[in-house]
Parts: C-alpha cells; structure tokens; sequence
C-alpha cells in the first residue's frame, strides 16, 4: 500500500466515523433545532473529520510501515498519480455539482433552510468520498 | 497516456532480468516514476506517456520498439 491509498482509507474511514455520529444523532432527535444549533454542530463534524485525518495519517503511517515492515513514504506524484488525482477529482466534481443542484429541489418546494445547511456540508463530503474512492479503484485497475 | 489498452505489451520484465534482474524501485528511480508506476505499466495495466517510455527504453540502452510492441485492434466484422 503506498501513502496515496492509505490517505484515501483514512479519508474513508473518517466520513464513516462521522457519518455514523450524524446519522446516529440524527436518528435520535438531532436534525431538528435551529439553524445555528445544526450548523454547529456540522462545524464540530468538520473539525472531527480533519482531526481523524491527522491522527488516522499518523497512525496509518505507523501500522502500515510495520505491517510492510519498510517506512511508508511519501514519494512526489509521478504522471500516473496525476492522472487518478484528475480522474478523481472529475468524479468528485460531477458528484458535488449533482448533490447541489439536487438539494434546490426540495428547497424550491419550500423545504425549511436546515435543509440547505445540511446540503452544505453533505455534498463536499460525498463529493470528497467519491475522490477518495475513486483513487482506491484507480490505482488498483490502472 | 491512459489506461493500459490490451493490445500494447512491454517487455520491461526480461529486459530487467538481462540488466543483471533490476528490480523494479531500481528501475523507478532511473526513469523518475514511482514503483507503482513500473508495476502498472510492467503487468500493462497502464500506459505510459511517450516521454517515460522513451526513459524507459534509454534505461536498458535498446529501441523504444524493443520495450513496448502494440498490436492494431482485429478489424470489426
């Protein structure tokens, strides 16, 4: 595994952490407040997802060099990586811009604005799984 | 530069073991790609850019035609 994957799983693993609070709170009452109660606490799942990528990267780091029992590095992106970065990242863009436009509909039908408080932070989020997914796919079929 | 299509083969595997069996982080590292990269194009999963083949052939001092061979696509019926 070289360090480009194991950041794509870190990212995976993190929106799954994440997701699973939100739809775990969500489940329990937590989607109805006020729009600045949501938007806080979307802001918490943001810093939880940075702070589970800094901490999942350097413990990713350390599992994986034991496991391969070589240091993992970091090698500079060679044309292939540039590639599954440009195919990924078209991905991730098609997803977001879909997700967004697809959010307008309910709140043209006159849906609350939590809901567009909600598509703000989803969208990027699928947006940045379908990236780090598609990098996973990419790099094992190319 | 792409997806490796089925019809371009290499022979990167047996010039590396005429060139005293280098290995392939060896090989990276003389053309400036990753080994993951030689690995790719080496099993041809993935073609590279005419640059790195050129590389690649100037590595093993042979013609570009020796390292990788393509075969045009059997005419539709």
């Amino acid at each position: 595994m070289t360090s480009k994957e194991m950041m794509a799983w870190v990212q995976l693993l993190g929106v799954a952490v994440v997701g699973g609070w939100l739809g775990w709170d969500a489940l329990n009452g937590g989607a109805v407040g006020s729009t600045a109660e949501i938007a806080q606490k979307l802001l918490w799942a943001v810093g939880a997802m940075i702070g589970l990528n800094i901490v999942g990267a350097i413990i990713g780091t350390i599992l994986v060099s034991i496991a391969q029992r070589e240091e993992l590095k970091d090698e500079p992106a060679d044309e292939r990586d540039h590639l599954v970065s440009a195919k990924s990242q078209r991905n991730s863009a098609i997803a977001t811009s879909i997700l967004a436009a697809l959010a307008l509909i309910p709140l043209a039908m006159g849906a609350g604005v939590n809901l567009a408080v909600y598509a703000l932070f989803v969208a990027p989020v699928v947006g940045g799984t379908i990236n780090a997914a598609s990098e996973l796919y990419y790099y094992r079929t190319m | 530069m792409g997806k490796g299509q089925a019809n371009v083969s290499n022979t990167i595997r047996t010039l590396r073991f005429h060139a005293g069996e280098m290995t392939q982080a060896a090989l990276a590292e003389k053309v400036g790609v990753t080994r993951q990269t030689i690995v790719a194009i080496e099993q041809g999963r993935y073609s590279p850019s005419l640059e790195v083949a050129f590389r690649i052939a100037h590595v093993f001092g042979v013609p570009l035609d020796q390292v990788f061979q393509w075969t045009p696509p059997e005419p539709d019926a």
